[in-house]
């Protein structure tokens, strides 16, 4: 979109410079990261920067931590198991509540107020929910949930049969539904400002010609909103791809996420710098894949051109 | 007219066919959000029930069982200078950081928003420090900060000397708010931008006719068009830098001293090494009410209720 | 044809003990069982050693805790760092050994005690056994399993002589195996909960070609008058330290710093200090000319003594150390300190064993030139009779201040508290202990008696050079922590709440040196803390507590 045309050369050079600027503070501690994923632990407590000019590159880190280990490409694999599930459940929800509260009039509690509770969701630290969570999830598929069963949502029994009906401690699906818990929010009020500022011309004429609620949000809502939708998957899987503390509590062994890997660099030792940085560097990779395969739908909505006239 | 109102009663009587009788629930209005209350109700009551019942015990130590202490927590919260300390220092930064990082993502999203080869791909790298995980980001920080590291290096070349960024409180909290704001300025960056482009080409062409000036179509059109997102953006960034944990954390494990200490930091620590979790969930609740009234205050200062209020 | 019958049937016979040399545990025919790590060597232990369990299952080519899965949680260093480096090369042994799966968990540093907390407060008990520092024992221990039947338990792999199971009191056990003022360290009163493994003790390291080198005393003492040596108290210690600082004395090109200390938060600040504080505080063996004996509390009222004079005075001490230091010490962390010191940027450090394991290795830049000692005492000691400051002409060291001593414990919410006990009993025996001392990396510091070298005891000179360790070096190292660990013994603070006292002092250390806060008011503040924190837990069960762990009844 140009806002006005070209601009013109005084201020085309100043915006260049502007998005250079920009680009290199976004990439500089990625750069750093790289610079320290070549180089022994001695040398990175050293200032050095060129690659082949001040020091001997070495790609030993990184096949030691991909190739040697299977550690990492483990928790790789683990965190997009999560991300991806608590998407498939939070996108649906969180987007059929957005649309609700972003095009329906509500009364007793309205709309503000509802939206406020779930957003309220978010204000409590989770250390301290963390002990009540722990709780949950041991107690999840035992007989102590029987009466718990009747407000329990139904995924949570789901879950516990994919599970074998054992505790959902030390699995992947306790990280999950916590995940899908706490952005749950976010999805949801973010989709509700794009359904609130889309225009209101083509939904009246598709109610008229005798819509249901479901069809305008299936047919022409969502269609429009895509860019919205986008943004709020990319922002959502990031969130729950760095996510730590609930991660570390309720993993044990065989549920190790990525970011608890990349925690553990830290030892009583030495922070392993060429080591955490593999590690940060390999566990941007699928954020970044992602983004670039969803990139052309951050793009100006569909024309509305049929609202002209 | 009179044939949309006939086109409208006929519409409607088909709809009425189809859908069958559900009493209260006849509309998709329940139903719709039926599923993120189900969900929500289900697994935050429990842990909120627990936290406020935990809130109301004190804690002995590991090993030893809870004992029941009234509102005792509550009236320790009040005498705490820690608490108070730590509160203060959370809101300054939060309000210090979103500000910064709404300015900058606004700003990042007029640079993006035009035509221009590679834009897919600048988009793309600009996001990119939204995905760094935040604890690999305090580790990274930490060289970054040291003596050795590039920004020492930079400045001893420039100025002479470095500074020891962690050896000092105002140095130390600069040194995660940059962190922070580098993180988060793509988020606010993300939404503006989808925002930006949902801004029809029509209306500035019609606003051409009026005027030619680059600045006032951005304060008279772009701005107020764009005001809903840049509010929904404030808060949700609000929320989370009032409980950020994870950069300063990794970066100074709220030091030195109580100089980083943000909220998040404070009750993780008075409940997981202190082990005295009555106190830390007492000090949640002070939090959560804290956060109330800074959204409710920024709502209504913002005068956004109207805007939400919005429905069809 | 009988013979080549005969022969095969002898050949089938031969089987189960042959069979098992397929893999890393090789049974020999004398009953000793081999078992390889994963760093390529391999250890031998004697008949009799692995207790009746083990070797009956081999006798009989059964495994004795088939089908059995114990996890066990400990911290995160790596497969060549410290604590897991203990556990991980010996994984696929242990397990072919005893059938036992074994997860071992690591979780970072900082997350060890939530998680523990989180496992035990919630009776959840995913965990069979931890190996935590014993800083948590009073916290803990009413969750654990007390071991003093196991230790001598001839089913289980030995920790213990047959003289010292001989003795039933707990209390009296382990002086034989352990160095007098380490063996209370993993009980509580009389009753044991932990299987001694890691034994950190803090010493003084100092560079040998620095201190000790002809031409640097010569200018020393033209510049100063003094002269330099191995410091005898800890005011000779900041003269030479911030007479270095700063300096270029062998001509590297780089200036030296004074003193190499994490300064960072969760790196243990509370024991940098302690280490040396408690000198200028207390008197071991001095009640009787008026000084005290005790460093945290009044053992008769449990009132804070942190905040006393000799106290306030060692931190002034600290902060004229770290000063003649790294100026960024707040981001040093211990891998920072041990590295930063093993490159040869500083002229003194204390810490613990790790950095010896550290300085031997490839890469370290002052191997041979490794100088270590106990820490010494100071000139100014504080005498609570006479209400002040006084001069001692001969500095009397607190000795072993303990750092963390990681050991493994078994949680009484295990249901195979036997197979894990197993496991530590194997990690803690004395044929590993020599595998221990070899390898540094493993971070398993060296205390008990069998680790030091003659005449103090009876490890082999051998064992050190092959794990890369320098003569000199070791002998050095194996010198100062026995002399260290033989002083007489302090007290280890492992009270309930030990860890939330602790933290109290790390942050307002930090408030200090950083200049936030003035010394007196620091402590001051810390004495608050701790009254506050000694009235939630109960003032009376924490006095308890506490005259238990100095020994008085």
């Amino acid at each position: 979109m140009n806002v006005a045309g070209r601009l013109p050369p005084f201020l085309r050079l100043l915006w260049l410079l502007g998005l250079l600027l920009a680009l290199t503070i976004a990439l500089a501690p990625l750069l750093w990261a790289i610079r320290n994923s070549l180089m022994t632990l001695e040398d990175t407590y050293k200032p050095l920067f060129i690659p082949f000019l001040q020091f001997m590159p070495t790609l030993e880190t990184w096949s030691f931590e991909l190739l040697e280990q299977s550690e990492l490409s483990t928790a790789l694999g683990r965190s997009l198991v999560v991300a991806f599930c608590h998407l498939l459940v939070v996108i649906p929800i969180g987007t059929l509540a957005g649309f609700a509260l972003g095009r329906f009039r509500y009364r007793r509690p309205d709309n503000f107020n509802i939206t406020l509770w779930f957003l309220s969701q978010r204000f409590l630290p989770p250390a301290v929910v963390i002990i009540p969570y722990l709780l949950m999830m041991r107690a999840a598929c035992g007989p102590i949930a029987l009466p718990f069963g009747l407000w329990l949502p139904q995924p949570l029994q789901l879950v516990c049969v994919l599970e074998g009906d054992r505790n959902l401690l030390n699995t992947l699906s306790a990280i999950t539904l916590a995940h899908v818990t706490f952005n749950l929010p976010f999805v949801i009020l973010i989709m509700r400002s794009i359904f609130a500022e889309l225009p209101r011309e083509i939904e009246e004429a598709a109610k008229v010609d005798g819509a249901s609620d479901l069809q305008i949000f299936r047919k022409i809502a969502l269609p429009l909103a895509v860019p919205g939708l986008v943004a709020a998957t990319l922002i959502t899987f990031a969130f729950s791809w760095n996510e730590f503390l609930f991660a570390l509590i309720l993993s044990g062994p065989d549920s190790q996420t990525l970011p608890l890997l990349i925690g553990s660099g830290e030892g009583v030792r030495s922070l392993d710098f060429p080591s955490v940085s593999v590690r940060a560097l390999v566990a941007i990779l699928p954020p970044v894949v992602l983004a670039v395969l969803t990139q052309q739908w951050i793009v100006r909505g569909l024309t509305l051109g049929a609202v002209k006239g | 007219m009179s044939t949309a109102v006939t086109t409208g009663a006929e519409g409607r009587a088909r709809v009425a066919a189809r859908r069958p009788r559900l009493g209260r629930f006849r509309s998709a209005k329940a139903w719709f959000l039926l599923p993120a209350v189900i969900w929500t109700c289900g697994f935050t009551l429990f842990p909120l029930f627990y936290a406020l019942w935990l809130s109301l015990q004190q804690s002995r130590g590991m090993g030893r069982p809870l004992e029941f202490a009234g509102l005792k927590n509550y009236g320790r919260l009040f005498g705490d200078d820690r608490v108070w300390g730590a509160l203060g220092f959370t809101l300054g930064y939060a309000a210090v950081t979103v500000a910064i990082q709404i300015v900058l993502g606004l700003g990042l999203a007029l640079l993006v928003n035009r035509e221009f080869r590679l834009r897919g791909l600048v988009r793309t790298l600009l996001l990119l420090p939204l995905f760094a995980t935040p604890v690999g980001l305090g580790f990274l920080g930490r060289i970054i900060y040291a003596d050795a590291g590039p920004i020492n290096v930079a400045l001893t070349a420039i100025f002479g000397s470095g500074v020891p960024w962690m050896s000092n409180p105002w140095s130390a909290r600069i040194a995660v708010a940059l962190l922070d704001i580098w993180q988060w300025t793509p988020f606010c960056f993300l939404i503006l931008l989808a925002g930006l482009q949902s801004i029809p080409d029509e209306l500035y062409e019609a606003a051409r006719l009026d005027t030619n000036r680059r600045f006032e179509m951005l304060w008279h059109i772009t701005l107020p068009l764009l005001r809903p997102l840049i509010a929904l953006t404030v808060l949700l960034r609000l929320v989370e830098a009032l409980k950020i944990i994870d950069i300063p954390f990794a970066l100074t494990a709220g030091g030195p001293g109580r100089a980083n200490e943000t909220f998040s930091i404070f009750i993780y620590r008075t409940a997981f090494t202190g082990f005295d979790i009555g106190y830390a969930s007492a000090a949640s609740f002070l939090f959560l009410v804290v956060v109330l009234v800074v959204v409710n205050a920024f709502i209504l200062f913002g005068r956004f209720r109207t805007v939400w209020q919005a429905g069809d | 044809m009988r013979k080549a019958a005969f022969l095969a049937s002898a050949g089938l016979m031969l089987l189960p003990a042959v069979g098992h040399a397929e893999g890393l545990v090789t049974r020999h025919p004398d009953g000793s069982i081999e078992l390889k790590s994963d760093v390529g060597d391999s250890i031998t232990f004697p008949k009799g050693t692995l207790g009746s369990v083990i070797e009956d299952a081999w006798a009989n080519g059964t495994k004795p805790y088939d089908g059995i899965t114990v996890s066990v949680v400990t911290l995160n260093a790596g497969p060549r760092g410290a604590i897991s480096g203990g556990i991980l090369p010996w994984q696929k042994a242990w397990e072919e050994l005893s059938g036992q799966k074994l997860q071992v968990v690591l979780k970072p540093f900082n997350d060890l005690a939530p998680v523990i907390f989180n496992d035990l407060f919630t009776d959840t008990g995913a965990y069979d056994g931890f190996v935590p520092p014993m800083v948590f024992l009073g916290d803990m221990k009413d969750k654990l399993v007390v071991l003093n039947d196991y230790m001598c338990d001839p089913r289980f792999p030995k920790v213990f002589t047959n003289e010292e199971c001989r003795i039933s009191d707990g209390a009296e056990r382990g002086m034989s195996t352990l160095m007098p003022s380490m063996q209370p360290l993993f009980r509580w009163g009389s009753d044991w909960y932990a299987v001694p493994w890691d034994a950190d003790s803090h010493i003084l390291y100092y560079r040998k070609d620095l201190i000790e080198n002809p031409e640097v005393q010569a200018q020393y003492k033209a510049d100063t008058g003094k002269e330099m040596r191995p410091p005898q108290s800890q005011q000779e210690l900041l003269e030479m330290a911030c007479y270095l600082n700063g300096k270029d004395p062998l001509g590297t090109g780089k200036n030296l710093y004074g003193v190499m200390q994490p300064g960072a938060l969760n790196s243990q600040l509370f024991d940098w200090y302690k280490d040396f504080a408690d000198s200028w505080s207390t008197m071991v063996g001095g009640a009787k000319d008026g000084f005290r004996e005790t460093y945290h509390f009044d053992p008769d009222t449990m009132e804070p003594l942190i905040n006393g004079p000799g106290n306030v005075a060692a931190l002034e001490w600290m902060k004229q150390a770290y000063a003649c230091g790294p100026a960024d010490f707040a981001s040093i962390d211990l891998g920072g300190h041990f590295n930063r010191f093993v490159q040869g940027e500083a002229a003194f450090a204390w810490s613990a064993g790790d950095i010896a394991a550290l300085a031997e290795e490839e890469g370290s830049k002052i191997k041979g030139n490794l100088g270590a000692m106990v820490i010494p005492g100071s000139e100014e000691v504080y005498n609570a009779r006479d209400g002040k400051m006084v001069h001692v002409d001969q500095p009397r060291p607190a000795y072993n201040v303990f750092g963390a001593s990681w050991s493994g414990e078994v949680s009484a919410l295990s249901k195979n508290p036997e197979a894990t006990y197993a496991l530590f009993a194997f990690l803690g025996s004395p044929t590993m202990r020599v595998w221990n001392v070899k390898w540094g990396f493993d971070g398993i510091d060296i205390g008990q008696k069998a680790d030091f070298l003659p005449p103090n005891g009876t490890a082999k000179l051998e064992t050190y050079l092959a794990g890369g360790f320098d003569k000199g070096d070791a002998e050095t190292v194996s010198q100062a922590i026995h002399d260290n660990l033989a002083g007489p013994t302090f007290e280890y603070f492992k009270i309930p709440g030990a860890a939330e006292y602790n933290l109290a002092l790390e942050i307002a250390l930090q408030q200090t040196l950083t200049g936030q806060l003035e010394p007196q008011q620091a402590l001051d503040g810390v004495a608050e803390q701790w009254r506050s924190i000694t009235d939630r837990l109960g003032v009376d069960s924490q006095k308890e507590a506490y005259r238990l762990t100095l020994g008085l009844q």
